[in-house]
Formats: structure tokens, sequence, C-alpha cells
């Protein structure tokens, strides 16, 4: 009596174990073996290193899923934008016209974004931004972003110094030839402001050689807190000018700035310590298993450890080849894009995000403190 | 030294022929008559009926043989011992220079001692039975060397049944177990020479035998532990040692063994020992100070209590000994005593668990730790678990009846009572004192694991029973019992199981504990029945399962709420800060309570977010309920 039920129970395992092998063949017969992929970088110039760190993380994400799926052959086409925006928008056109790729990750900042959304309707190939976070971006339907935007990382970084470090006087210091620097200075003083607090706004354009004058200007108005939305160079000049001034008040910056500096200022690295930051990661929390996964290939393929522009040229990719599995065999650019912001979930470094229907990433913000040249996780904001 | 002798016979062997010139040519104007042994041997009664002294210059079996003669003929002897001879110099008091010697051989002014025989042969120092380890070596003897000797030999530790019995003025007999004894007449530098130095002289007209029988390895490490740490002493014998002292006495091992008697091996077991009191006078010189100050008894001695008897020699017949003592009831008579009164259900008891569990459910009702605490020190609940612990381990079938009857009319006269008392209640709270006995975790076996070898050991030493009242304390066990009780009263099944567990936690630990604690004390029995002791950890095992998933749980909520601490959200633009943050289960569904510190009034919509936010951190559905604090 027992051994009937245990080969009854043995032949049941079997079948469910058959069935689930068959949709797991069904799935990987819909999913196309060949998928050519643009990728428009900084790889030459002055943020070459950005495209080409961001670049790692899309190697490494084919990886992951050529391991999963071994008959998965990813094309990729490189082209350099050499931080410029006319030139990526060059490359936008060849890769879509000439290349006719799937679709076409980004790894270039705000102002290359900027001039791809003026033209991406003309090409209607899906993009993905993964670097940029100006709201404006979005505001074609072929382009998405895979960090949140400028106004929501504003707003967390005015809310977080009012109501959690109750300081209600601070400062913005903000780079008018930057948009990125002006979205988030915009944000932060706009919330700050309504929330009661009083915010005295420094553009440093035209004054970047003159830091010192901005340093003296803060510390004789008294100012506790100053909110730093600029390129990585300019960080570097502020905190050098307060220590010349002996001024040392609590600053923020924005995102990417740790992983900025390791990439082009490696040795003023202790600049930053004791700085807030925003950011989309945070070095505390565990990954998630395709961040562990992804963070293995990179350490055992490319030999080099993961930064923040890696983990996020990673998201990038995770998104678009999730995107063109999810339309099937022969998937058409409308589908790739609509599933992109179909509001399902994508896995990511940390934690699944979401990218809406207006192309804008659903994911929280961390707020770190930078410390020992790393991110100390404080606060997660959804 | 005022006199010598006129005349003497100087007995020799082919070694103390070196004696023979320097004795010839005396300066004491005695007259010698050098004779070999053999020729003595050949004419011992021409040769010693007019002799009235004799000086010896031999191997110890020759001096034996003149002692023998020295019985028949009543002469005095006067030793020349032969440089390896330093027991000799040693008991005698003999000086070390040759003409000094001779002038203590030659003297006239002999004592008289005792002289002992093992088996008919003449015993001048000391006879050894069988192994006698840690003690049986020179007081001065290195630590690092007696460490090393003693734990080379722990594993090879084996006791065998002896009968001692002594025929002098006492007759006594006993049967025990050891792994061997020493026989010693005159003091030497030996540590159990040192243990009975009051009782060791050879003019006290007894002769005195060290048992020694560590019944396990514990006991073995502690007279290790005695051997290198202290000194001898001489007013209280050492654990695991007995002392026989008679005039005559016989010891029987079995098997028989060989017993070596100053230093050679020519005699076995059975081994009679007799005194013949001041049997012969030799010269011997000034004993030191140390030795004439100590009192030498005259009683005789049976002191075997420590060594193995009655039930526990059945043990000792096992080819090893045991790690942990065992012990017969009659060893810790006390003890058994208090366990036993413990465990008697009286009135008394019944009285104290009614008012301790009045104190308790009221404490409880009140949410007043003061009360709960004075209720745990009243409560008379410990005393019978401990004795329960005690049975268990002994097997004692009369005593575990005796006691699990008390620990059980203690339960059902708590429950009763707190039940009662819920019942009548016109308000029934659920105060923070009642809650925290509703999730009973692995941590509170482990309190109950400590406080059962607190209680085990508190018990065991009268000088810290006082201490029990804080073991009480720390185990708490009256109130778990009243929460259950008000949960039956609240006929609330889960609030009962929850609170019954919590007591069910505390009693196995505490019994298992106890177990431990009075077995590594050396309480086990003699003749011991594993099964309680398997039953024991069979409940512990048990009771592991829901007490182990219960801390995960609690450990999974402390990191649950330590991570929402954390966590902030962006709602329409309105920053919400997580102060605190709860989840349980109620009735299938998981309800979170969340504290919020937010500058904006929020409205149903912000609130509709806030829930979509937190519901895509969770698999199942949430109930979600927030407490808003607004900062101004």
């Amino acid at each position: 009596m027992m051994n009937r039920l245990i080969t009854l129970l043995l032949a049941c395992a079997l079948t469910l174990a058959m069935l689930a092998g068959c949709e797991e063949i069904v799935e990987q017969k819909q999913t196309p073996l060949a998928i050519k992929l643009g990728v428009i970088g900084p790889f030459s110039g002055e943020h070459e290193e950005w495209g080409k760190s961001g670049l790692l993380g899309v190697e490494a994400v084919i990886k992951y899923h050529q391991t999963q799926n071994q008959k998965l052959q990813v094309q990729l086409i490189k082209e350099d934008d050499q931080s410029t925006p006319a030139q990526a928008v060059v490359a936008l056109e060849k890769l879509a016209l000439e290349e006719n790729v799937d679709a076409v990750l980004i790894l270039s900042g705000s102002k290359t974004m900027l001039a791809i959304t003026e033209v991406a309707d003309r090409y209607k190939v899906p993009i993905v931004s993964t670097l940029s976070s100006h709201p404006g971006i979005t505001e074609t339907n072929w382009v998405n972003q895979i960090i949140f935007d400028d106004e929501v990382q504003g707003t967390v970084a005015a809310l977080f110094v009012m109501d959690e470090l109750l300081i209600e006087r601070s400062a913005v210091v903000w780079d008018g030839d930057d948009p990125h620097s002006q979205e988030l200075a915009a944000s932060f003083k706009r919330t700050y402001q309504e929330a009661g607090g009083t915010v005295l706004s420094i553009d440093i354009s035209g004054r970047k050689d003159d830091t010192q004058s901005i340093v003296n200007q803060l510390k004789s108005n008294a100012i506790e807190f100053v909110y730093l939305p600029v390129e990585v160079g300019s960080v570097v000049d502020f905190e050098l000018g307060g220590r010349d001034a002996g001024y040392n008040p609590q600053g923020m910056v924005s995102d990417g700035i740790l992983s900025q500096m390791m990439l082009e200022y490696r040795d003023n690295l202790d600049l930053l310590d004791g700085l807030l930051a925003t950011d989309i990661f945070t070095g505390e929390i565990q990954l998630s298993e395709f961040g562990n996964s992804v963070k293995d290939n990179l350490r055992r393929q490319f030999h080099t450890p993961a930064t923040t522009l890696t983990a996020l040229g990673c998201e990038g990719g995770q998104v678009v080849l999730t995107a063109i599995a999810r339309c099937g065999k022969n998937p058409q650019n409308e589908c790739v894009n609509r599933m992109i912001r179909s509001g399902n979930k994508f896995e990511g470094v940390l934690e699944p995000f979401t990218i809406d229907l207006d192309g804008k990433a659903q994911r929280p913000v961390y707020i770190n403190k930078i410390t020992n040249k790393q991110l100390r996780f404080l606060l997660k904001v959804n | 030294m005022s006199g010598y002798v006129d005349s003497s016979l100087f007995v020799y062997s082919e070694s103390g022929k070196t004696y023979l010139d320097d004795m010839l040519n005396n300066v004491h104007g005695c007259t010698i008559s050098p004779v070999s042994i053999d020729e003595l041997r050949d004419n011992s009664t021409s040769l010693l009926k007019d002799t009235t002294h004799v000086v010896v210059a031999a191997e110890l079996d020759i001096i034996k043989e003149v002692l023998q003669f020295s019985i028949d003929y009543g002469f005095t002897v006067g030793f020349l011992p032969l440089d390896a001879q330093k027991a000799l110099k040693r008991c005698y008091f003999i000086p070390s220079e040759p003409q000094e010697m001779i002038s203590l051989a030659l003297s006239s002014e002999p004592s008289q001692i005792d002289i002992v025989y093992c088996n008919d042969r003449i015993l001048l120092f000391k006879g050894v039975v069988g192994w006698v380890p840690l003690i049986d070596n020179p007081i001065t003897a290195g630590k690092l060397t007696i460490l090393k000797d003693a734990l080379k030999k722990i594993t090879s530790l084996r006791l065998l049944p002896y009968k001692l019995s002594t025929h002098g003025t006492n007759k006594n007999q006993t049967s025990t177990a050891a792994c061997g004894c020493v026989i010693l007449e005159t003091p030497e530098l030996s540590y159990a020479s040192g243990m009975i130095a009051n009782d060791c002289s050879n003019e006290d007209a007894m002769v005195s035998t060290v048992v020694i029988a560590p019944i396990s390895i514990v006991e073995y490490m502690k007279l290790l532990w005695l051997r290198i740490f202290s000194d001898p002493d001489s007013r209280r014998l050492p654990p695991s040692v007995g002392l026989v002292k008679s005039s005559e006495m016989i010891i029987e091992p079995t098997p028989h063994l060989d017993v070596n008697i100053d230093g050679e091996a020519t005699s076995s077991t059975p081994l009679h020992l007799r005194v013949l009191p001041k049997a012969v006078k030799v010269n011997r010189g000034p004993a030191d100070k140390a030795l004439k100050a100590r009192k030498v008894s005259n009683k005789e001695k049976f002191a075997v209590g420590s060594l193995p008897a009655g039930k526990e020699l059945i043990k000792a017949q096992h080819k090893r000994v045991p790690f942990f003592t065992y012990a017969s009831e009659e060893r810790f008579k006390d003890l058994f005593i208090a366990l036993r009164d413990d465990a008697r259900l009286d009135s008394t008891y019944v009285v104290l668990m009614v008012l301790s569990t009045m104190l308790a459910t009221v404490g409880l009702f009140l949410d007043s730790a003061s009360v709960i605490i004075g209720a745990m020190v009243l409560a008379p609940l410990m005393a019978p678990i401990i004795s329960l612990s005690m049975s268990m381990l002994r097997y004692d079938q009369r005593l575990l009846k005796q006691s699990l009857k008390t620990v059980a009319a203690g339960i059902i006269v708590a429950l009763a009572v707190s039940f009662t008392f819920t019942l009548a209640s016109p308000y029934q709270p659920l105060t923070g004192e009642m809650q925290g006995r509703l999730s009973p975790s692995i941590l509170d076996l482990i309190v109950a694991i400590v406080a059962g070898i607190a209680g085990a050991y508190t018990k065991s030493y009268k000088e810290i029973l006082q201490s029990l009242a804080g073991v009480a304390i720390a185990v708490a066990l009256v109130p778990p019992l009243a929460v259950a009780g008000i949960g039956l009263g609240r006929f609330d099944i889960v609030f009962f199981a929850n609170a019954f567990l919590l007591f069910a936690t505390n009693l196995i630990g505490i019994v298992l504990a106890a177990i431990i604690t009075f077995r590594v004390l050396g309480y086990s029995a003699a003749v011991r029945d594993k099964r309680s002791l398997s039953i024991a950890f069979g409940f512990l095992l048990l009771i592991s399962i829901p007490l182990s998933l219960s801390f995960m749980g609690i450990t999974e909520r402390s990191r649950f709420e330590e991570s929402w601490k954390h966590e902030r959200f962006l709602v329409n633009g309105k920053y919400l800060i997580v102060k605190d943050a709860d989840i349980f289960s109620y009735q299938k569904r998981k309800i979170m309570i969340v504290d919020l510190h937010v500058r904006e009034p929020l409205t149903r919509m912000d609130l509709n977010e806030f829930k979509q936010k937190v519901q895509q951190n969770f698999s199942e559905d949430l109930l979600i309920r927030t407490r808003i604090v607004y900062i101004p």
C-alpha cells in the first residue's frame, strides 16, 4: 500500500516537473534569439569614464541573460557621442535607420538626453536613458528614464532637510549651465520655501573660478546647510574652498557624485566625507538576486568592481532585454516601448522598480552619508 | 647522648663492610664483635643469647631479620645505613656523618618502637596495594610533573572491590571499592603521609592505611586540584580518600594483588596487618621540631565515609570510572531529606500558591511589575520542581510521584484562582505585563535553563540557599500560570495556550537544567535509569520547536520594525516620516500599524497612495492602520 502511494506521488511529481519544463521551453521559444541593441555613450571626451563604466554594466547584464538562455545572441552596437549632444543625435539616427536596432540605451547626461528627446519621435525606436534624471527628457513617447527624475530628487532633499534635519534656513548652490543642476535646484528651492524655509540661491555659472567668494558669501550668511546639485568638479572646488575658509556646513550632493568622483578625482575622495547624498543606490542594503548575479559577472568576466554608473548601465540593459523578451518573437518597437512603460516590475540591483506610462521610473530615493569613501545608508524614501 | 654500650655485635653485609674499621676503632671504647649475616643465621642462638646490643649495616631485608632476632632475644639495635638507605636515615633521624652515625648506633639510650607485620613480613616504612594515584608522591614533587602523570593515567583509572576490616579494640568491616591503598608506619615526606601526619607513628601501637577511591573523573580532578594547589591538611581528609587505623586489619581486594612492602613486591593480598607494640628497642636520633610538636593520636580510626558503599559498588565494578560522580542517598542525607520535604503537598504549600497567584493576578490586572515580583518571591513552586529534577535524575519513584503530585496541584490551584478571579472581575484588561507573557521564545527557555542551574546549585549548598528567591524571580513561574488562568477566564484558548507554553518552557527548562546540574555536582544515583533524562530531553526538544518558531517570528518582527524606522514616503509631494511600524496577524490577516510624522494634512488620496507604496513591499494583502502626528 505504502509503495503504491510512493509510486503515485513520484508519478505526480514527474508529471508536474515535465509540465514546468515545457512551460519554460515555450517561454524560451517565444524569446527572440537575436537582439540588436544600440548603445550611445561618451566613450571618449570629457565624460569618457561615465560611458565606459556604464557600458560594463550593459555587457554584464547581457552575459547574465545569455547564461539563462544560451541561444540568445545580442548584437551590441556602440556609438560614441564624444560627450556632445549633436554627436549623440547623429548616432541615434544611424542606429535607428541604418542598423535597425530593437532599442537604444543612452549612457549620457541630461544635456545629451534633452537633445535626443527633441528628435526621438522621428525614429520611433524605444530609448532608455540610464543617467539623465531631467524631467524634460520624457516629454516624448519614446524616451524612458530608469532613475527618479530631478523633481522627485530635489523635493526629497528639501523635505529631508526641513522635516528631519529641522533646518529652516539653507542655501542651494547650482549651475545655470547644467539643466540637471537647474532642475534640482528649482525643485529644492520651491519645495523648501513651500514648507516654510528660506533659501539663499547661488548660481555658479560664470563664477566657477571664484569659489572662494561663494564660500565667503555663505559663511557670512551663517548658512548651516548647503545643497550642491552640481557636477563633481564644482563639489570638489566648494569643499576645498570651505576648508580654506574654515567653513564647514552640512552639505548634500545629488545622485552619482561618489561614482563620478571615483572615476575622475580618485585622489580627492576624502573631500566628500561627511556629505549627504541622494542616490539610486546605497552601500549597506543587501543586493537582490539579480544584483548579486550581475556583480559576480562583473567580477569574474570583467575583473572590475561595480560603480553606480555600472549598476545603472546594468539596470538599463535589464529593462530593454526584459521588455523585448515580453514582446515575444519579432518584437515591434511599439510593443517594446509599451512593455517598458507597462508599470510591470523590472528586476533591479537592489529591488524591483517600475516605469510608468509617462516614461518615468518609480523607485525609491536613498539618502546616504558619504563615510570612508562609501555610501552609508540613512533613509529610503519610497 | 650520655652513654654508649660496652659491647656490641656488628652484623654486616658485603655493602656494610665499609663501616667495619670505623666500628672496630670506635672512640666510645665499645668492644665490637663483627659477624656476617650468614654466620649469624648459622649460629644465632650462640651469638645472640648473651648479646645486649647489635649494630647492623646491611640491606633492608637483613635489617628486618636482625629486628626479628631482636624481638626474639631482646637486644637493642643500632643502624648504620648504606648510602642508598635514605628512608632509613630519614625515619630514624640518623645523621649523615659516619662518626656521628656510629655514635648513635652505639648509644645506650634506645627507643621502643612498634613492629608492623604484613602477612608476617616486617614493614618498616610503607606498603602499597594496587595503584595509589596523586597522593603517593613526595610533597615537593613538581606541579607540572604531577599534572602530567595524573592526566596520563586518567583513562586507566579503575576501582576494584575491597574489603577492609579492623580487628583491634574496635571491630569494623566495610566493603568498598578503591584504586589502591598505602600503609604507612613511619612519617615520611609523601603527600599521603602529610595527610595523616597525626596518625602516623611507629610508637602508637597502630598501623595506618590510606585508601584512595576517586569515584569519577570529576572527583579525580578535584583531588588533583587539591594535590597541586594545597598542602596536605592533617585535620581533614580530602574527598575520595579514606583512613583506617588499627592495631590489626585485613585488606582484601578482588582480584588479589601484589603487595609492595618497603619498595619490594614481596607479598600478595589478602593482606593481614598486625602491630607488635613496642616490640623492639632501636637507637634513633632526635626528631625535628615539627615532628616533635605533632600530637599523635592513639585512637583507632575507620574513616571510610567518602569511599563508595552500598549501591555505589555496582558502579565501581565497571571497567572505567564514569565522568560524573554518582552517589548513594546516604552520602547526601540532609539534601535528600530537604528535597523530600519540598516535594510534600501540604496546606502551607496550597495556601502560599493561592496567595501568590492572587497577588500575581492582581499585579497583572494592575500592570504592576512590583506586585508581580512579590508574587514570584512568594510562590513555592520552585522547590517541588527541583525535587522533581532530583527524583528524575535518580529515578526515585517515590519522590517522583510526590513531587509530580505537588507540582500538578500547584498548577491546578494557580489556574483555578486566576480563572475565578478573572470570571469574577467585571473588568478584564489586556495589560503590558500580560502581553509580555504571551509570546514565549527560545530566550525564555534559556532563562529557565540558567535559573534551573542556579536553583539546583543553591539547593545543593546551604550557605547560598538565600539566593533561591532571586532564582524564583528570574524564572517567574506563577505569573505565566496566572496569565494562563486569565486566558481561561476570558475563554480565549490562544491566550491560555501562549501563556501556558511559557510556563511549560520554564518548567521543562528548570527540570532539565537542574537534572544536569545535580549530575555534574555528583548526585547521580549509583544505579541510574537513563529513561528519565531521555524523557526530559524529549520534552525539551518538543517544546523547542514552537519556541524556536516564535523566536524566529520575534526576530523577523524586530528586524522589520527596525528596517521600517528608515523608511520614508513621498506621497503627492508630502513627506511622510515612519517613526514606528508593527506588523501582526489577526484572524488570518496581516495588520500593519504605522506611526507617521507629517507636516501637511493627509487626504484620502494621499493615504491611498501611501497604502499602495507600502503594499509594494509585501507579497500578501495587508490591512494598514496609521497613527499620524503632525509636525507644526
